[in-house]
């Protein structure tokens, strides 16, 4: 497939540096369900003529395929395909939204870390050992059930119990970049701490902490689903991809299949694909694996 | 590590999946050999809620399945929820309504082998009536100035003023005073092993998973017809129904969806008292006015509502007790032209949006109700929709239950579920009575105030003719007729599955979540 040329063109520079690797089999597959996942939660409102949560007494239990409803209806007759799109909206939201936070502040935290005196970087090491060696669901079901759920606790709840890793690479990354030549001879030209960080070491740290950022992304979505379908997430009624599987999980026997199938598809697919462009950007063949 | 639960996730997401896809096809093949259950006398029975006691002193007067099989009272309800004599062979009321004396069968017992005495009943009363806000029905009690017990079977009962209900509060179970001398009435150990004088015993129980009861040898009808029934708490619907198919379970209490699935078991549908409603925040001044409560309950197509959301079982609500002997409610037909004449004699106008609007503003509220319950979500989602198409601007929001109890009085309209089948005074008094306002601490949750309801309510309460009675709850709901203080919805009806060769079971009104379906199972058999 010619599929490897994707992103053979780009060589964005800083920050931005972030190489695709050509030859991946389905990375093109997987970024077109992507694209497609965003634009069509993008263009949820154009793409269907129903509410979410309007419902229609005289159109329930639909199956798929049925006019005007192509996903089908559920048991109230709410269609399906207008609250997948909009779940859409908020799963990749929520998803992205965590990701960033979660990035950022993981950089954050480990670049403070690969700079500061001794016992601050040891504290910061010791505290995300003491988070790694926790169930993170058992986390994250703490501080929603104590916070109530929304959307706000979600992505908090994500960012709390995911910063580590991309703290202990970016921390690792500094560290070891600070003692690569050009930096020491960045120095040496006279370049500011700050000039350096920022045009040099940054930059260096952005390839991991790419391939951890899609790899977050798709996490998020994944705790999203199961923090809705435990009651704890987006707030009841707001359709997620979570909050569907939730509605749905007491029609499995009798006959609404499809209102179980279809978002919980929707999650696996998405995170296949955010899995194999994560695989893509980090590289290295070591990406982590769920 | 720390990723195996995300793991466990995505696989139950995919084990659902495969499951779903089974369901339909799969169901069918799986009944062969499901009607074969253990014949040795044995009902296992599934059931979603499980009680947090088996106290009846500390539950209302719905009591659950095993509550009801371990006690008894001085009265009981027959198949038309009227009082007939259980611990009590007779009674005898004073002319003016302020004294009961009650004489005892001769040779009850207790299932530990304890006679049974007047001394228990004077126990019990005065337990429960001194147990306050612990005693759901310590509201019972509140004329009775005192409790004698002349000889070991006659109880003595008197009254400040007449109370209608007195007999059908003494269905109350008698608690045994010989256990709970000297401790709590919340006394746990109780609640898990409760001794009573009723048909069957409690002889073991698992929390959270199952209670296990015996017949009880020395019950005063004699001895019941199934040597055990085995109550098993399964909270998942689903689950339910998988348990039934497969022969773990003889019996179940089933969602409507799911009675069409049901093959090789006889379906029991019995009407309940138990509605669902839009209650007002009636301390709310954008509900002041009655024509919009009205104009409320003419934008509801209630006809629509019980088939879609319970799929034909239930029946569209008119009033509080519709399901009783004394219903009368006239009831609101769904009528958009009505709902546009109310609307615009309030003083309302459709905006841009066709949603009513006064000085500029919408009437926008929030319409919420506990978001665990999903059939109550269902009535909010679809209750929703049709006050939208009416011209209300409604916000459907489902609350967390706990963020609810803590928020009563900050709710806006909610979807509420009351109703009692016994004597219309429990039904109703608490809910719609001014002086039980919810900031007096009582069940008035949307705190409703209409002096004709209280007047009624209280003539209800306080005459034993039942004429008169008759007379003051035809009066009751057609106040609430007139300024109503809920959207009425529907009733529900209970479902359960038994088995084919199961005989007893007959259908009476039944309680709250469709309590009291074990109502006479002492005389339950197999053929």
């Amino acid at each position: 497939m010619p599929s490897g040329r994707v992103g053979a063109g780009m060589r964005p520079r800083g920050l931005l540096a972030v190489r695709m690797r050509p030859r991946r089999p389905g990375l093109t597959a997987a970024l077109v369900v992507l694209g497609a996942m965003v634009a069509l939660a993008a263009a949820a409102p154009l793409l269907t003529p129903y509410e979410p949560l309007a419902t229609d007494t005289s159109a329930t239990s639909l199956p798929p395929g049925s006019p005007g409803h192509p996903l089908g209806t559920d048991m109230l007759g709410r269609d399906l395909l207008s609250r997948m799109l909009h779940g859409a909206r908020t799963s990749l939201a929520v998803g992205i939204t965590a990701a960033a936070v979660t990035v950022g502040a993981g950089t954050l935290i480990g670049g403070l870390a690969a700079v500061a005196p001794r016992w601050l970087d040891g504290l910061i090491a010791r505290t995300a050992d003491v988070l790694l060696s926790l169930p993170l669901l058992v986390v994250v079901l703490a501080l929603a059930a104590v916070a109530g759920p929304s959307t706000r606790v979600v992505i908090a709840g994500i960012a709390v119990t995911n910063w580590m890793p991309v703290a202990m690479v970016v921390r690792a990354e500094l560290r070891s970049l600070r003692e690569r030549l050009y930096v020491r001879a960045a120095y040496g030209l006279g370049l500011t701490r700050r000039q350096v960080l920022w045009r040099h070491l940054l930059p260096g740290a952005a390839p991991p902490v790419a391939a951890i950022a899609a790899f977050e992304v798709g996490h998020a979505i994944l705790t999203e689903s199961t923090l809705s379908f435990l009651g704890l997430g987006i707030p009841p009624n707001q359709p997620s991809w979570g909050n569907l599987l939730t509605e749905a999980q007491s029609h499995l026997l009798t006959g609404e299949w499809y209102t179980v199938a279809v978002p919980a598809a929707a999650v696996i697919v998405t995170i296949v694909a955010v899995n194999l462009v994560a695989n893509a950007v980090g590289g290295r063949s070591e990406g982590r694996s769920w | 590590m720390h990723r195996r639960p995300v793991l466990t996730a995505l696989a139950a997401m995919s084990v659902a999946v495969v499951l779903a896809a089974c369901g339909q096809d799969g169901h069918d093949g799986g009944q062969g050999g499901t009607s074969a259950p253990a014949r040795d006398g044995t009902l296992t029975y599934a059931l979603g809620d499980e009680p947090e006691t088996f106290n009846p002193g500390l539950q209302d007067e719905h009591t659950d399945p095993v509550t009801e099989l371990v006690f008894r009272g001085l009265t009981r309800r027959d198949a038309d929820n009227k009082v007939v004599p259980a611990l009590a062979e007779s009674w005898q009321i004073a002319k003016d309504g302020r004294s009961y004396t009650f004489r005892l069968r001769k040779g009850l017992t207790w299932h530990d082998g304890k006679p049974v005495t007047s001394d228990d009943v004077a126990f019990t009363i005065e337990t429960v009536k001194a147990a306050g806000a612990d005693s759901p029905l310590a509201r019972n009690f509140t004329a009775v100035t005192s409790v004698t017990a002349p000889d070991a079977t006659t109880v003595r009962l008197e009254l400040e003023r007449p109370f209608a209900p007195m007999l059908d509060a003494m269905a109350m179970a008698v608690l045994p005073k010989h256990v709970l001398n000297g401790k709590k009435i919340t006394d746990p150990d109780f609640g898990r092993q409760p001794v009573g004088a009723g048909p069957f015993r409690l002889t073991a129980y698992k929390p959270g998973q199952y209670a296990e009861l015996r017949a009880f040898g020395g019950y005063y009808e004699g001895a019941p017809g199934l040597e055990k029934i085995i109550i098993k708490y399964v909270p998942d619907d689903s689950a339910r129904l998988i348990q039934l198919a497969n022969g773990e379970v003889d019996a179940a209490n089933l969602a409507p969806q799911q009675a069409a699935k049901v093959r090789g078991k006889r379906l029991e549908v019995y009407p309940t008292a138990d509605y669902r409603a839009l209650m007002f925040n009636l301390t709310n001044p954008r509900f002041a006015d009655k024509r919009v409560r009205q104009a409320m309950n003419h934008a509801v197509d209630r006809d629509a509502i019980t088939e879609s959301v319970v799929l034909g079982y239930g029946t569209p609500a008119k009033g509080p007790l519709d399901t009783t002997p004394y219903a009368s409610a006239p009831g609101f037909a769904f009528n958009p032209a009505r709902v546009t004449a109310l609307m615009t004699e309030a003083g309302y106008a459709r905006d841009g949006q066709g949603l009513w609007a006064r000085n500029g503003s919408t009437l926008r509220f929030e319409l919420s109700t506990f978001a665990e319950d999903s059939l109550r979500v269902a009535i909010l989602n679809v209750a929703a929709t049709q006050l939208r198409q009416q011209g209300f601007d409604v916000v459907p929001t489902p609350r967390p239950r706990d963020w609810v109890r803590r928020h009563w009085s900050d709710l806006e309209v909610f979807v509420v579920g009351w109703g009692t089948p016994y004597d219309p005074d429990t039904s109703v008094y608490g809910p719609f009575h001014s002086s039980e306002a919810l900031a007096e601490g009582g069940s008035n949750f949307g705190s409703y105030d209409n002096p004709a309801a209280d007047k009624a309510l209280e003539d209800g309460r306080g005459t034993l003719d039942p004429d008169r009675r008759k007379a003051a709850y035809d009066a009751f709901q057609q106040a609430l007729q007139d300024d109503p203080p809920f959207v009425w919805i529907s009733y529900l009806k209970a479902i359960n599955a038994v088995p084919d060769d199961l005989t007893g079971p007959r259908q009476r009104t039944l309680g709250h979540h469709g309590y009291g379906f074990f109502w006479n199972a002492e005389t339950w058999r197999y053929r």
